[in-house]
């Protein structure tokens, strides 16, 4: 495993930030970070990050327990813009380059790659201040990644984004996971998580509450939901008693199955009766749906 | 530890490469310049030429008048048969002023009128009363049959020659008192000034978030030390720039204005020779007691107590910065760091009227007090080993005080929305994170 997080917990006063909580992560793949608003992302991030010490657990990072050698291998993006306001562009990225220790001319190397990548060769000479929103986001992205991380932490990096800068910053994000990066995504908006993560884990109240491949959960949480289309309207009669209509529309269903039949049987029985079919789906829910129904569920 | 000197340069060129720096820095040694051209065309200007009529039925006061008068200032004794009455109705064709003295009583000496039609000016009218006053004491003295010019021997201050440590010392006291109050006012004022230059940084880099970013690649000490030692030498690369533009400006106004200066020392200068004697002794004596002073044990006293101590009230400028959240916080906050301060100067001001007493020593023992109080000290030639000790204990100090700051810098730079009150800093003192 490229990230092992063993039985983290951590207590700021009265409040427990972080649960016993443990997950792993394999090189090479995005992962969602998922979870309400004080589910204990940022501190679970601030401890991969070394700001903050776990009051327990262990944390090895590429198979050594993490140490500060290893900051260097981690780019970290914050949701807010992490940025000197008064400073102009070049002069931000040279600095911070040189906090990843590289020497000035390697640093100029690599800020000269990404401004040319990223089409920005004319904002060099700009405060960050004069910069738009999804400007300054760019330039945050490339300060991020001037050092190739081989684990990017992005916290909702799509925020105040348009969609054309959003697009160019997913590009980004896809061809450092070709390249090797790990990705750790953290956010709200899980559209972006169903088109991007390969992963998720879930987080609320401070603990991890649900873990692994999108797709593995989807199945997980599926609802045996059928949507069924028709070359023509059909009667709702037609259908057995074990089947649960949801939506009707004129040449179409969506039904619930219940588990004294399964979809092979009801489609054999449709098409005995000469029902016109003409397709058939199952219906997944949204990691949107299963985030909102595990929350709730835990909240309860 | 590598990382500090890019956040030291990064601090200290993001700020004097602002025009807001530039314009200060080389504003206010011109200012400074301009006040003193000011100050000096106005003095010029306003000691326009006087001449002043002196009508005296006593007859006491002729030698007196004839020998007062100045570079701007001419005494004309009048000797003509022409009654007082007259003279009021025509004194102004010729003359700023009249002088009129009555036959007086001179146990008992009322009625010498002044007429002209605007004020005296303070000065005019010192040299005027002087005199008159000195006629009149001569004059009682003598009917009383005292010699005048025994008393007037017998009242002159009498000289002690100081010798400290079998070394004759001249004139120090007063310069020297002039001096550490300058020098330790400047650093109060700078405590202040850069002081609050760190909270503002600090609290800057907390609300725009980049501390988020700034503590995944170097941990928060190093920010907190570097963004400490970056704005520290700011304010000694300006202080070093206004000393220079200062003392070049103070030259070059010496320079061109040479001739009005010495005019306006001799105006201002009493008319009496041996008076000036004294003026032109004490003008040497001081000038000597610069040179003796060691100035380069001032200087770079100077340049440690301003550094250190700035380190060390900075330190707990840092701490409250990452503290607060918005402006309102910034006042309850920082009056327990200001306090200190401005106790620092307070106690200056008695410990330059006595430099040696107990309070004036452990107030420049205490690293709160020190900077300010010590520097005030140093001229007088105080003790190395009181100097060494109070360096040493400001130094340890710093170091301290940086550590216990950075304690609490760096929780509270991450903490967000919360109103920070003090119990909430000491919990982060004393925090595991």
């Amino acid at each position: 495993m490229f990230l092992q997080v063993n039985n983290i917990s951590k207590q700021f006063e009265d409040k427990q930030a972080l649960a016993d909580v443990s997950f792993s992560i394999e090189a090479g793949k995005i992962y969602g970070l998922l979870g309400p608003n004080g589910a204990g992302k940022t501190t679970l991030i601030r401890i991969i990050t070394q700001i903050f010490y776990p009051d327990s657990g262990t944390v090895f990072f590429d198979g050594e327990p993490l140490l500060n050698k290893h900051l260097n291998q981690i780019g970290y993006m914050p949701e807010e813009r992490g940025l000197y306001k008064k400073m102009k562009v070049g002069e931000h990225l040279q600095y911070f380059a040189q906090l990843r220790n590289f020497s000035k001319n390697e640093a100029k190397e690599r800020i000269d790659f990404y401004i040319k990548k990223f089409e920005i060769e004319s904002w060099l000479n700009k405060e960050i201040v004069d910069l738009s929103k999804g400007m300054q986001q760019k330039v945050q992205f490339i300060a991020t990644i001037l050092h190739r991380p081989k684990l990017l932490i992005l916290d909702e990096p799509f925020s105040g984004l348009d969609p054309i800068n959003s697009e160019v910053i997913k590009d980004a994000i896809f061809e450092l996971n070709n390249n090797g990066t790990t990705v750790l995504f953290s956010t709200h908006r899980m559209e972006n998580v169903e088109e991007i993560c390969s992963d998720i884990i879930l987080m609320n109240q401070g603990k991890k509450i649900l873990e692994g491949k999108v797709s593995d959960i989807k199945q997980q949480f599926k609802n045996n939901l059928y949507r069924i289309n028709f070359s023509k309207a059909i009667e709702v009669s037609i259908f057995p008693v074990d089947v649960e209509i949801q939506e009707k529309g004129l040449d179409f269903i969506v039904i619930k199955l219940s588990e004294h039949i399964n979809i092979t049987q009801l489609l054999k029985k449709l098409i005995d009766i000469g029902m016109p079919i003409v397709g058939v789906h199952e219906i997944l829910p949204s990691i949107h749906q299963i985030f909102i129904q595990q929350v709730n569920k835990i909240e309860k | 530890m590598n990382h500090l000197k890019y956040i030291i340069y990064r601090e200290f060129t993001s700020r004097v490469k602002k025009k807001s720096f530039l314009l200060v820095t080389i504003l206010v040694p011109l200012f400074i310049g301009l006040l003193m051209i000011g100050t000096i065309l106005v003095a010029i200007n306003s000691t326009g030429k006087m001449t002043i009529a002196v009508k005296d039925e006593t007859k006491l006061f002729e030698d007196k008048f004839r020998g007062l008068d100045q570079k701007n200032i001419t005494f004309h004794y009048i000797l003509d048969s022409k009654t007082i009455d007259d003279w009021k109705q025509n004194y102004t064709n010729d003359y700023n002023a009249l002088i009129y003295i009555p036959i007086i009583d001179m146990e008992n000496p009322k009625g010498i009128t002044c007429f002209s039609d605007k004020p005296l000016d303070f000065h005019t009218e010192t040299i005027i009363t002087d005199a008159l006053s000195d006629v009149v004491r001569n004059q009682v003295l003598m009917q009383k049959n005292y010699d005048v010019d025994l008393i007037q021997k017998l009242e002159e201050k009498i000289p002690i020659e100081m010798v400290i440590n079998n070394e004759k010392q001249t004139g120090r006291n007063s310069l020297s008192g002039g001096f550490g109050y300058i020098a330790g006012f400047l650093i109060y004022m700078f405590l202040f000034i850069y002081g609050t230059m760190v909270m503002r940084g600090v609290s800057e880099e907390k609300t725009t978030r980049i501390i988020e970013v700034l503590a995944t690649m170097v941990k928060p000490f190093y920010l907190m030390l570097g963004k400490i030692i970056g704005i520290g030498m700011v304010g000694l690369f300006q202080v070093g720039i206004w000393a220079v533009l200062i003392f070049g400006i103070q030259t070059l106004i010496g320079l061109l204005f040479a001739g009005q200066i010495s005019d306006m020392q001799n105006v201002q200068s009493v008319g009496n020779y041996e008076q000036a004697q004294v003026s032109v002794q004490m003008i040497n004596e001081s000038i000597e007691a610069l040179n003796s002073f060691s100035l380069i044990r001032i200087f770079l006293s100077f340049i440690f107590y301003f550094f250190f101590g700035y380190v060390f009230y900075a330190a707990q400028f840092a701490a409250i910065g990452s503290a607060v959240t918005d402006d309102t916080d910034v006042q309850s906050l920082t009056l327990p760091v200001t306090i200190p301060i401005i106790l620092s100067i307070v106690l200056m001001s008695v410990v330059v009227e006595q430099p040696y007493s107990p309070v004036a020593f452990w107030a420049s023992m205490i690293p709160f007090s020190s900077p300010v109080v010590m520097m005030a000290r140093i001229p007088y030639d105080i003790n190395w080993w009181e100097q060494i000790l109070s360096m040493f204990i400001l130094l340890i100090s710093s170091i301290g005080m940086v550590y216990i700051a950075s304690r609490v810098y760096r929780i509270g730079i991450l903490t967000q929305g919360k109103k920070v009150q003090f119990k909430e800093l000491w919990k982060w003192l004393w925090a595991k994170y």
